[in-house]
């Protein structure tokens, strides 16, 4: 059934594989390609296998030998991948190792190219120890995109009548450039914004950076990991001195005893992430019975907004039973007793109160922590997406600490990063604040370091811009940016508060998208330039764990298509750019990123793309090409001068908005397993579209009657900042004063529409995870 | 709290008799004044004298009814702030929070001072707690009267930082602080020309929980004039709710210390207010310091009932130490006796729980609840001494009315607190159980605020802990902003009994509409009382789920569910087998397979995992759904 692979033409998708379903592809003809170049040039090496993961004899030879009995495979254990039918016609193209396009598990995939304009075939890589041979739905279907039949291939121009049409690249690129210009010339260099994403490359990521700061001189760039990433890299900034994401390899998660989760749902949302959690009892906090949360030992069914009194409560009973490793504390930390003051009062019962988590349910999981021989604590966006998201990651971080879980092998504290890179998105420059290596803008020593490697003067970069909320809010405003970039984004979906944020996008003099299809954002812009994806471009990767990951080119891209580095090189230019100052080969680029993240936090100097394609597995910090990469960091010390790891002095507070009045319930919205952030790309690929079609809300079925709504109704959801449509889908097991919201859909079907704008004040971080709505049927006034 | 000894002193009713008070009464016409200016607000304190309102208030509510509303509340634990304790002990400690001024210091010893701004400017000595960052200050007091006594503080807002030692003299807040706060013109001093000066300063009475949120907050929503706040006890604010943690040995007193205060508070721990002047708008101490405010704010507290002879009460951290040896006979079955009896069974003290009624929070407690909770005292080794009414003492023993003589060679009362109201009192303010207030927390002198357990509002809880924290919360939004108002606190009380889950809030009414369930033998309870489908109370035993969802029902005002039972016991996910699955139920999530396309693919010749994988790509994402999928493979066969 890889049937979204053939196109868009492809019949009835999803609707379950018949036998024919998997009878089309020729994708076996991989399997050849397994011994050769590319299997072994996929990385994985070096990383041990965990039983059943790559190390299953005769994996991928043997065609005859796929769709019979599967003799060679054992089935105990993890499951197999699929593997294709024997009956396949010989390669017409190589196996392409590379890794799925959208988020941060990065799953190791082989591509094999069809025939021209045809799209390619996915399998699973069988021996990255990512994804242990797994994949979910969106990367199995992912080839679908390459073939998208509104696939963007020429560069579109707004005319005169006010419609995009079609130009030729020069046309594109000269208005660009032209009109750049006449907007810095009249406003100043900060007229014109630029606004990235977590799933471009490293290679662009630094390219668009450098191109900001050198090519436009603005100070306004940021990008979208900042509603994603940006509390919890605050928080691990402060707690570690260094903020990656999980400063240890992902399969470590596997021999853990005990794993808190909070906010995150990687059942749903990365399932190939649950082969490695399969041996740990989970205790995963989340105001919704989640599919993760159906698989924990415990479940905390926190009220949306207050995973920092969580948090704080934890703490508390820890120090309470006597359960804090003072040893630890005493030896590797600071600022424990302001944290433990805080912390002191959130007695268990009051926190009850005000989480809705049962006192015997908090006391469970602290006992379960601290007895687990290996432990982690992990977050993701359900606890940092809030206007205290940072205090929130901080506090789970505390906890970490209290127990001695970070630095020490086999424990630990993580973030799960979300988008495909947003790891390496949020490292090499394109955050209002920072310069490649993840230097601080403001800090001179990394200034002259940057600007010695870029070949201008220190005194020529801007300083901090604004914030990604921050620098959309502003767009077409008297002192805000007149001409926006956008390269990797889609925030008219994405953004919170949309509806005001597309207004703001809609005010701009000039509104530049490079992108693959039309996305919501793309249909507003005056130049749409069309670019290649992940198949058909080389770079590298950052995944969730720190380790630098190749992506490979297995097709060509359509014609008309150009690379972001290209565009980029192309709008430097004619900005009086020399050429060679934004390279356009992908190995070039990340050469120059090399030097100018050396010595830097996430220093990559000693990464190379011959490193990566021999297979070797390097997780930043890797100075040099003899440093074998970091793996594990911290197991020595923290990355502060002291070399210990920081207690915050965090309190709870309430989200900005409460239910009450006009809008009793709580909204937080979320991902659903069918689609990646705003649908742009997954909305795009029939089956995932069949799982998933439109806009739903999930809602508990007394709160649902009371409205008068049934299962398959369409509610109109409303906050104080908009409204917007959604069919209703009753769950049981929801809060009742709670509904949810997945953000994928466009138009009126936008959960972001709703959402509140309110910031985290440290990290700027949206309160995308809770606000105050109502909910009605349709018709209604 | 109560223990059948004495009356409570807290009506039951006082909510709606306060409530008139707090909207019709003196106080809304005051802030009419109060905002209109000097004439308007120079007539409050008449209107508003001890007279009116304030004869009411004397009289405590002694009736019944009266009695369960008082009992009901009160653990003695969650209190807060420690009353003025006239001529208490008082440490040396002096300003311990660095920063601009506080209220305007008008007279005084040396330690009267105003804090100058912090930071690189320091000038003073430094003085206050270890671990606190040293105020600097201005020795003697000249620079007292130069500084405040006239002309009020005059350093900049808070806000605007570290400023030199001739900002701290600068005037100051008066353009920053909200302007009902403050007579923008000149109030009754003016007009009598005896004024003090302009005054900017809030002044908080009282070291406990309310008043430290209360300047906690300030500080974070950005108040920017300063704060001073005077405690009657001697050391730093700490958490009165976890005495009993240090009485069972879990946290030691250091544990319990409450964060240092904002940079900039002016912080007099040791120091009584004996007296509040409010035609001159200054609060005397029992140092002989005077405090000028434009805004006062009571959060004094309350204190245990007067004791029995030789017996001692639980109240503050000195009460924890000051406990006596041997056997302890805990007088009182309010949450506090049951919380202390069984805290010091944890430290392993032999502890006999003296209680009127037949069970400890008889007052409150359905059967069947209390002799759960019984039950679980008894189980930690708690001897219980039911209908108790204790009526003197008698060579090291307690005599009861019926006869009995309790062994005791410590006893410790825990029959329940009176608000601290003596100050409030003396300078004419509205008092009835508790010192009278409003939504806006506004005594019936606009210039006077009280909060916390000395305060007595109609929605509030009295004596609790959530109680002080919320109306903190409101009073410093009002402060700072000028905005919001307070909503009242629901009334919840969850003593902590290791191993009893248990809980009881709210006031029924006797046509609710009651949903019970009792299976005692699996120490189990329930009892739901509501009102058009909400809760109006509720009390549950030995089910903590429900007990966290029950609570939250009641707290946010929320429809109770359809399915009660499901509410109170939780549904079972029904597991449906695979065979039993209806055929369009997702087996695979991660790929969204079905069991019907499973089962097509079965009957299509896919008769192991492997082959199903590669037909359906179920078990290819988390593979979670793997034994469902096996179990299908042998459970379908070809037809
Ligand atoms: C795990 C997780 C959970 C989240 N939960 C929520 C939530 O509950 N609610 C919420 O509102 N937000 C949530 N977010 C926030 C989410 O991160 C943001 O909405 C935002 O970061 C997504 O940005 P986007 O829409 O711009 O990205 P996407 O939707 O991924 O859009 C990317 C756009 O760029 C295009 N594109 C992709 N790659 C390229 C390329 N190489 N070159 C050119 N174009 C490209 C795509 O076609 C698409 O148009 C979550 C994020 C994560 C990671
Ligand atoms: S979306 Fe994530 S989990 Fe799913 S296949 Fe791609 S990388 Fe793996």
């Amino acid at each position: 059934m890889r049937r979204a692979s053939a196109g868009p033409g492809a019949g009835a998708p999803g609707e379950g594989g018949g036998p024919t379903a998997g009878a089309g592809p020729p994708a076996a003809s991989g399997f050849r390609a397994d011994a050769g170049a590319g299997a072994s040039s996929d990385p994985g090496t070096g990383a041990a296998p965990r039983p059943g993961a790559g190390t299953r004899p005769g994996y991928g030879h043997g065609p005859g030998a796929a769709g019979g009995s599967g003799a060679p495979r054992s089935d105990a254990g993890t499951a197999p991948a699929p593997v294709p039918p024997a009956a396949s016609v010989a390669p017409a193209a190589p196996e392409v190792p590379t890794h799925c396009p959208y988020c941060a598990l990065q799953c190791g995939t082989r591509l094999t190219a069809r025939d021209a304009g045809a799209g390619a075939v996915v399998r699973p890589s069988p021996d990255f120890p990512v994804n242990q041979g797994g994949l979910c739905q969106k990367g199995w279907t992912a080839p679908a995109v390459l073939t998208a039949s509104d696939r963007l291939t020429t560069p579109l121009v707004r005319d005169a009548a006010g419609a995009l049409v079609p130009a030729d690249w020069d046309t594109a690129l000269d208005l660009i450039a032209n009109r750049l210009r006449a907007l810095r010339d009249a406003h100043g260099p900060d007229a014109v914004g630029v606004f990235g994403g977590g799933g471009l490359t490293n290679e662009k990521a630094y390219l668009l950076g450098k191109f900001a700061r050198v090519a436009l001189g603005t100070s306004q760039i940021d990008y979208n990991g900042r509603f994603c990433m940006s509390s919890a890299a605050t928080a691990g900034n402060a707690a570690f001195g260094v903020d990656r994401g999980l400063p240890f390899p992902v399969t470590d998660l596997g021999d853990a005893d005990v794993i808190l989760l909070a906010g995150a749902n990687p059942a749903d949302t990365m399932p190939p992430l649950m082969r490695h959690l399969g041996r740990a009892a989970l205790v995963v906090v989340d105001p919704r019975r989640t599919a993760t949360a159906e698989r924990a030992a415990l479940h905390l069914q926190n009220a949306p907004g207050t995973d920092l009194a969580l948090a704080l409560g934890l703490l508390h009973l820890a120090v309470a039973e006597g359960l804090v490793d003072t040893a630890y504390v005493a030896g590797r930390t600071a600022g424990f007793e302001a944290a433990r003051q805080r912390a002191m009062a959130w007695w268990p019962e009051r926190v009850e109160r005000v989480t809705g988590v049962p006192v015997t349910a908090l006391r469970e999981a602290v006992t379960l922590l601290a007895g687990a021989e290996r432990a982690y604590v992990l977050t993701g966006r359900g606890a940092e997406q809030h206007s205290k998201g940072t205090d929130t990651a901080a506090a789970f971080v505390n906890l970490a600490l209290a127990l001695g879980l970070p630095g020490r092998a086999g424990s630990g504290y993580g973030c799960l990063t979300g988008q495909g890179n947003g790891q390496g998105g949020r490292e090499h420059g394109q955050k209002a604040d920072q310069l490649p290596g993840y230097r601080m803008i403001a800090d001179p020593a990394a200034r002259a370091h940057v600007a010695g490697v870029w070949g201008v003067p220190a005194d020529s970069l801007p300083g901090p811009g604004r914030g990604a909320y921050e620098l959309l809010d502003a767009l077409g405003t008297a002192d805000g940016p007149k001409a926006l970039l956008v390269f990797g984004s889609n925030p008219a979906v994405s953004a919170p508060r949309a509806g005001h944020v597309s207004e703001r996008l809609a005010a701009l003099d000039l509104l530049v998208v490079a992108d693959f299809v039309p996305s919501e954002t793309a249909r507003m812009a005056d130049v749409v330039l069309p670019v290649t994806q992940w198949a058909e471009e080389e770079g590298t990767m950052t995944n969730l764990e720190g380790r630098v990951l190749r992506r490979r080119r297995a097709l060509r891209p359509p014609a008309g298509v150009r690379t972001d580095l290209e565009v980029l090189q192309g709008l430097a230019v004619r900005l009086g750019q020399p050429e060679d100052r934004f390279p356009t080969a992908p190995r070039a680029a990340f050469e120059e990123l090399r030097r100018a993240s050396r010595g830097g936090r996430a220093d990559y100097a000693g990464i190379s793309y011959e490193r990566l394609d021999a297979g070797e597995a390097l997780h930043w910090p890797c100075p040099d090409e003899e440093h074998p990469g970091t793996p594990r960091l911290f197991l020595d010390r923290f990355a502060h001068p002291d070399g210990r790891a920081r207690f915050a002095a965090v309190e709870h507070r309430d989200p900005a908005e409460n239910p009450g009045g006009r809008f009793p319930l709580y909204a937080t919205t979320g991902r659903s397993p069918a689609h990646y952030q705003s649908g742009a790309q997954t909305r795009r690929v029939p089956e995932l579209t069949a799982a998933a079609p439109e806009a739903y809300v999930e809602i508990h079925p007394d709160t649902a009657r009371r409205a008068g709504l049934d299962e398959g109704a369409t509610a109109r959801i409303s906050s104080a900042r908009g409204s917007t449509l959604a069919r209703v889908r009753l769950v049981g097991t929801l809060r009742t004063d709670t509904v949810f919201l997945p953000f994928h859909f466009p138009a009126e079907g936008r959960a972001n529409l709703l959402t509140n704008d309110a910031l985290d004040p440290r990290s700027g971080m949206p309160e995308f995870k809770v606000c105050a709505v109502r909910v009605e049927p349709i018709g209604t006034p | 709290m109560r223990d059948g000894m004495r009356d409570t002193t807290r009506p039951t009713d006082s909510g709606e008799a306060g409530a008139a008070v707090g909207t019709t009464g003196p106080g809304g016409a005051r802030e009419t004044a109060a905002t209109t200016g000097p004439g308007g607000a120079r007539d409050a304190p008449g209107t508003t004298g001890p007279e009116s309102p304030g004869q009411a208030a004397d009289a405590p509510g002694p009736s019944g009814s009266r009695a369960t509303a008082e009992s009901a509340g009160p653990e003695g634990p969650r209190r807060d702030p420690t009353p003025p304790v006239p001529g208490g002990a008082r440490t040396a400690v002096e300003a311990t929070c660095p920063g601009s001024h506080a209220a305007t210091p008008v007279t005084g010893r040396a330690r009267v001072q105003q804090a100058e701004a912090a930071g690189p400017v320091g000038t003073g000595e430094a003085a206050g707690r270890a671990g606190v960052p040293a105020a600097a200050r201005a020795p003697g007091p000249g620079a007292l009267r130069d500084a405040g006594a006239v002309t009020g503080p005059r350093n900049g807002p808070r806000a605007a930082g570290p400023t030199g030692p001739g900002t701290a003299r600068n005037p100051a807040a008066t353009a920053t602080t909200p302007a009902r706060e403050h007579p923008g013109a000149p109030g009754p001093r003016a007009r009598h020309g005896t004024c003090p000066g302009a005054r900017t300063g809030i002044l908080v009475i009282g070291g406990g929980t309310a008043a430290h949120r209360l300047v906690q907050r300030l500080h974070e929503l950005g108040h920017p004039g300063p704060v001073t706040l005077l405690g009657a006890e001697p050391g730093p604010a700490y958490h009165r709710p976890l005495l009993t943690s240090v009485l069972g040995g879990g946290l030691c007193p250091a544990d319990l210390v409450l964060p240092p205060l904002p940079e900039g508070t002016v912080v007099r721990t040791g120091t009584t207010a004996v007296a509040v002047d409010r035609w001159r708008r200054v609060v005397r101490t029992d140092d002989g310091g005077e405090y000028a405010y434009a805004t006062l704010v009571l959060a004094t507290g309350a204190r245990p009932r007067e004791p029995l002879e030789g017996a001692g009460v639980l109240r503050t951290l000195d009460d924890c130490a000051r406990l006596g040896p041997g056997h302890v006979t805990v007088v009182g079955g309010g949450v506090l006796g049951v919380e202390t009896a069984a805290a010091l069974r944890r430290a392993g003290r032999r502890v006999t729980l003296a209680h009127p009624g037949p069970y400890p929070m008889a007052d409150r407690l359905p059967a069947a609840a209390g002799r759960l909770l019984a039950a679980r005292l008894a189980r930690l080794g708690v001897e219980a001494e039911p209908d108790a009414e204790i009526t003197g003492r008698e060579h090291g023993k307690l005599r009861l009315r019926d006869g009995r003589l309790l062994d005791a060679d410590t006893v410790l009362q825990c029959a329940g607190v009176t608000p601290d109201t003596a100050l409030a009192r003396a300078a004419g303010l509205t008092v009835r159980t508790g010192v009278v207030v409003d939504d806006a927390l506004r005594t019936s002198d606009p210039y006077v605020r009280a909060l916390g357990d000395c305060a007595e509002h109609p929605g509030a809880a009295p004596g609790t802990h959530a109680n002080a924290w919320d109306q903190a919360e409101a009073l410093a939004g009002l402060l700072a902003t000028g905005r919001g108002r307070y909503r009242g606190t629901r009334y919840v009380v969850r003593p902590r009994v290791p191993g009893l889950d248990l809980v009881t809030m709210g006031r029924a009414h006797e046509d609710d509409q009651r949903v019970a369930f009792s299976d005692p033998a699996r120490g189990r309870f329930a009892e739901l009382s509501l009102r058009n489908g909400m809760l109006t109370s509720a009390t549950l035993v030995g089910l903590p789920r429900a007990i966290a969802a029950v609570t939250q029902l009641h707290d946010h005002g929320l429809p109770v569910p359809a399915d009660r039972l499901a509410l109170l016991l939780g549904t079972a996910p029904a597991e449906a087998g695979p065979v039993e699955l209806p055929d369009e139920a997702v087996v695979c999530r991660c790929n969204n397979v079905t069991k019907a396309a499973l089962t097509a693919a079965i009957r299509a010749g896919a008769r192991d995992l492997p082959a199903l994988a590669t037909a359906t790509r179920a078990t290819t994402g988390c593979g979670s759904c793997t034994p469902t999928v096996r179990a299908l493979c042998t459970e379908v066969r070809t037809p």
